[in-house]
């Protein structure tokens, strides 16, 4: 039974990483007084660009020379090569992040309406780029799977092995970002300041913060995890792959958590991980119960997308920590009042 | 000995409005200086000039001996230069501590808490680093502001109507405060409508009118009415009010009682306008929000207008009896500021003939309709499809004002009818209710301004914690009675 619970934590940890790393990113961006809901597109563009870079870095062996023709490869790629394309993923992401940045700290555009465009523009442009970029194909394109980051053998040590060996190397960085955004928000100068401009950026202006150049990092800040959380669901698998809007609204999913969670980061891993728990759960109950009626088939496979919602709205109701969490200037353009 | 501060023919311009035109102040050490004005005076554009947020279009600033430039408030800051403002600039969802580290340039750590704390009772502003700001008073958050401008050791700290939201023993307390800073040798600029505090408080005083330094004189040496009189530039008319020709009561209130106010009566007649004073606080919105049907009074008959027992209407049943509301909050309440002005005449008058035809608005009429309220009301805009919000407030209310009074209503409601307007479109407010009322209509003007109470009221009643008094004619009132029955307890007030 208690390798059932492990095989359902480790399973998890695949499908709650993504909606953690996005939501970490974005709920420092909410923070600052802004609601970037270009989240998925961020995604998208940088897993491709993720997948593009593993795909480019990845370097090929023959096993097959007829000539100076080579007919198969074997293709591999090591630890640094998947560290190059996260970076290049969060690279990407930051760079979408910039531009809904310009937009609306620098052109005060609409917030809501530039995030959308960019979810708009993210979808597309990852369409037409997947199918084809520089005459490659990439959902078709092959890419060696990302090496483990432990020894194998690791993999066989009772708990930790499955929950932490065999994980990818973004598992136990979403959690250390976790703590780092929390301690950078709570605990820091910095993070006081990034607090301020989202309570209230008139306040910040005059106590002289520069509120327009804390967004704009703040932006690009999230739009590098929201690229990475896109990367790691497009190569952090067994068998990477690119297809078209992979990230099956995981960004929405991850912007819902932030404001069910009243913007408390460890709400968002609870969020985050019942998400992954309950989807998790969802095959290997069906499996259990395999006669079970279709109704309740159909409400199980829902349920992922209740119970994260309904836990956080039960646990988050104290309007006092509601007023003391959430960003008062959320959304709001900033202009300097003359 | 040079001064502190010395400011020398500084000018700035708006668009359209030259608000300081060659001022010249100065601040010496230890002295508590007071700068006067009524609003629109140019008083918070000087002080936006000295803190770093506007830059004036010419004339010099002079510290300590040398002439500077203040391009930032980062640079205001490190000069010295505190600043208290009036609408505090602080962080509601935030600790007081951190409200404090903001405004330092620090981090909140063990040293700035105790710092805050030996701050606080050095000077006698008690304050717990760990309140949430929202939960706080005004007193407190002033406070938080003082304690903030203090810990980054100016050596001027301007403060800007401080005394506006404080009750009288908070008042006493920080004039207690500030005795002490000047003590010290630091600067103080002290800016006030209130001339007895400014009497009894500082050493000097500059007044500001239209802009322009009218005098600067020791403030102890004059009393109230020659000082108001520099201010205003003539001295105000004493009242001679009581109205005659009073017609039918077509608004009255009796027995209306609930957790928040209690009004035992209240009655006002055709070309009568009565008014209701009392210190901001005190139920001036209940009062206002029964009235206008925002709040529902307990019973039908509690208000009746009209002959109409209308205590259960709501504010557009009410207007269709003839009444119309003019409320305290410009933005938001009376207009929404990203609606333009017509949109923004279509608001109050849904239930206006020919505003609606078959159930579809006819823009038409309602654009002709902003238009007449525009020339009519001397509502001065850049076309009537602007946004309301970006109208100055004298405009904005003089529109409101405006937009009710053109429907000649048999009953108008007004709460606050001037406050925060420039001297020139107050007076025209002003005129335009007295009119209202000479031709016959109902007026209730709720206000916390006893000059324009005793300008304007036939009538006038008090309103102390929740409690409407009995109402009197205005001749009968001074300003000592009135002041008495506005600061004592209810209960007195109502058997006096």
């Amino acid at each position: 039974m208690s390798d059932l619970v492990i095989q359902i934590l480790a399973a998890s940890m695949l499908l709650a990483t993504p909606l953690l790393l996005a939501a970490i990113g974005e709920l420092v961006v909410e923070k600052s007084g802004v609601i970037n809901l270009g989240v998925e597109g961020m995604m998208l563009i940088g897993g491709l660009a993720g997948f593009i870079a593993l795909y480019q870095l990845q370097t090929s062996t023959c096993t097959m020379l007829i000539g100076d023709v080579c007919f198969t490869a074997e293709n591999s790629v090591n630890q640094f090569q998947y560290i190059g394309s996260l970076v290049v993923a969060a690279l990407v992401g930051a760079m979408a992040a910039a531009l809904f940045g310009f937009l609306t700290q620098y052109f005060r555009a609409n917030h809501i309406a530039a995030g959308l465009g960019l979810t708009v523009l993210g979808a597309g442009l990852s369409n037409s780029l997947g199918g084809n970029f520089f005459g490659v194909d990439y959902t078709a394109a092959i890419v060696a799977s990302v090496p483990p980051l432990f020894p194998e053998n690791w993999s066989e040590v009772p708990v930790l092995g499955p929950l932490l060996f065999s994980q990818n190397l973004l598992v136990p960085f979403s959690f250390l970002m976790l703590v780092a955004v929390w301690f950078f928000l709570n605990r820091t100068r910095a993070g006081l300041v990034v607090r301020a401009v989202g309570e209230n950026h008139h306040s910040a202006y005059a106590l002289g913060y520069p509120v327009i150049l804390v967004r704009m990092m703040t932006i690009m800040f999230g739009g590098a995890m929201a690229g990475l959380a896109g990367a790691f669901i497009v190569i952090a698998q067994i068998a990477p792959k690119w297809t078209e809007g992979i990230t099956v609204g995981k960004g929405w999913l991850a912007l819902a958590l932030i404001l069910f969670a009243t913007w408390r980061p460890g709400r968002v891993l609870l969020g985050a991980y019942l998400f992954g728990i309950v989807l998790a759960l969802e095959p290997r109950l069906k499996a259990i119960f395999s006669n079970m009626s279709l109704e309740i088939s159909y409400f199980l496979t829902a349920l992922p997308y209740i119970v994260p919602v309904v836990v956080l709205v039960l646990i988050s109701r104290n309007p006092v920590m509601i007023r003391r969490n959430a960003p008062a200037s959320l959304g709001q353009s900033f202009e300097p009042r003359s | 000995m040079t001064s502190l501060l010395s400011l020398e023919r500084i000018t700035k311009a708006y668009p359209g409005v030259l608000a300081n035109d060659a001022v010249d102040f100065a601040v010496e050490r230890g002295e508590i200086h007071a700068l006067l004005g009524e609003n629109g005076a140019g008083k918070s554009t000087l002080m936006k000039v000295l803190s770093g947020l506007t830059k004036p279009d010419s004339g010099q600033i002079v510290w300590k001996g040398d002439e500077i430039a203040i391009t930032s408030p980062q640079a205001s800051k490190a000069l010295g230069i505190g600043m208290v403002h009036q609408h505090f600039a602080l962080f509601d969802g935030m600790s007081v501590g951190e409200n404090i580290a903001l405004g330092l340039g620090s981090q909140l750590d063990a040293t700035q808490r105790d710092r805050i704390i030996e701050m606080s009772e050095k000077y006698g502003l008690p304050l717990d680093p760990d309140a949430l700001v929202f939960t706080l008073s005004a007193g407190e958050k002033q406070r938080i502001e003082i304690v903030r401008a203090l810990l980054g050791e100016p050596e001027l700290l301007i403060l800007d109507e401080p005394t506006s939201v404080l009750t009288p023993q908070e008042a006493d307390a920080l004039f207690a405060t500030l005795r002490l800073l000047k003590e010290e040798g630091r600067g103080l600029v002290f800016i006030s409508h209130k001339l007895n505090e400014v009497r009894a408080l500082c050493e000097r005083a500059t007044i500001l009118r239209g802009g322009k330094v009218v005098a600067t004189c020791v403030p102890a040496g004059k009393t109230a009415e020659e000082i108001a009189e520099m201010m205003i530039g003539t001295r105000p008319v004493p009242a001679a009010k009581g109205a005659q020709n009073l017609g039918e009561t077509t608004l009255s209130v009796r027995d209306l009682v609930t957790s928040d106010i209690s009004i035992p009566h209240l009655a006002v007649r055709q070309g009568e306008i009565v008014g209701v004073a009392g210190v901001a606080g005190n139920g001036q919105e209940a009062l206002y929000a029964y009235l206008a049907g925002e709040e529902l009074a307990p019973s039908a008959s509690a208000v009746r207008l009209n002959g109409v027992d209308a205590g259960r209407f709501g504010p557009s049943e009410r207007r269709a009896l003839g009444a119309a509301f003019v409320p305290e909050e410009r933005l938001g309440h009376a207009a929404v500021p990203d609606f333009s002005l017509i949109d923004n005449t279509l608001l109050s008058n849904l239930g206006t003939d020919g505003f609606q035809k078959r159930g579809l608005i006819n823009w038409r009429v309602v654009r002709e309709h902003a238009v007449e309220v525009c020339d009519g009301y001397d509502v001065r805009h850049a076309g009537v499809t602007g946004r309301a919000g970006s109208l100055s407030g004298g405009n904005l209310q003089k529109f409101i004002v405006g937009r009710e009074l053109i429907k000649h209503p048999e009953v108008l409601i007004v709460n606050q009818p001037t406050w925060g307007v420039d001297m020139g479109s107050a007076t025209n407010i002003r005129d335009q209710l007295k009119a209202l009322a000479e031709s016959g209509s109902a007026v209730l003007v709720i206000s916390q301004d006893l000059d324009e109470l005793f300008d304007l009221a036939d009538t006038l009643c008090v309103l102390n914690h929740g409690h409407l008094s009995e109402s009197r004619e205005t001749r009968e009132w001074t300003a000592e009675t009135l002041g008495v029955a506005m600061t004592g307890n209810a209960q007195g007030q109502a058997a006096a």
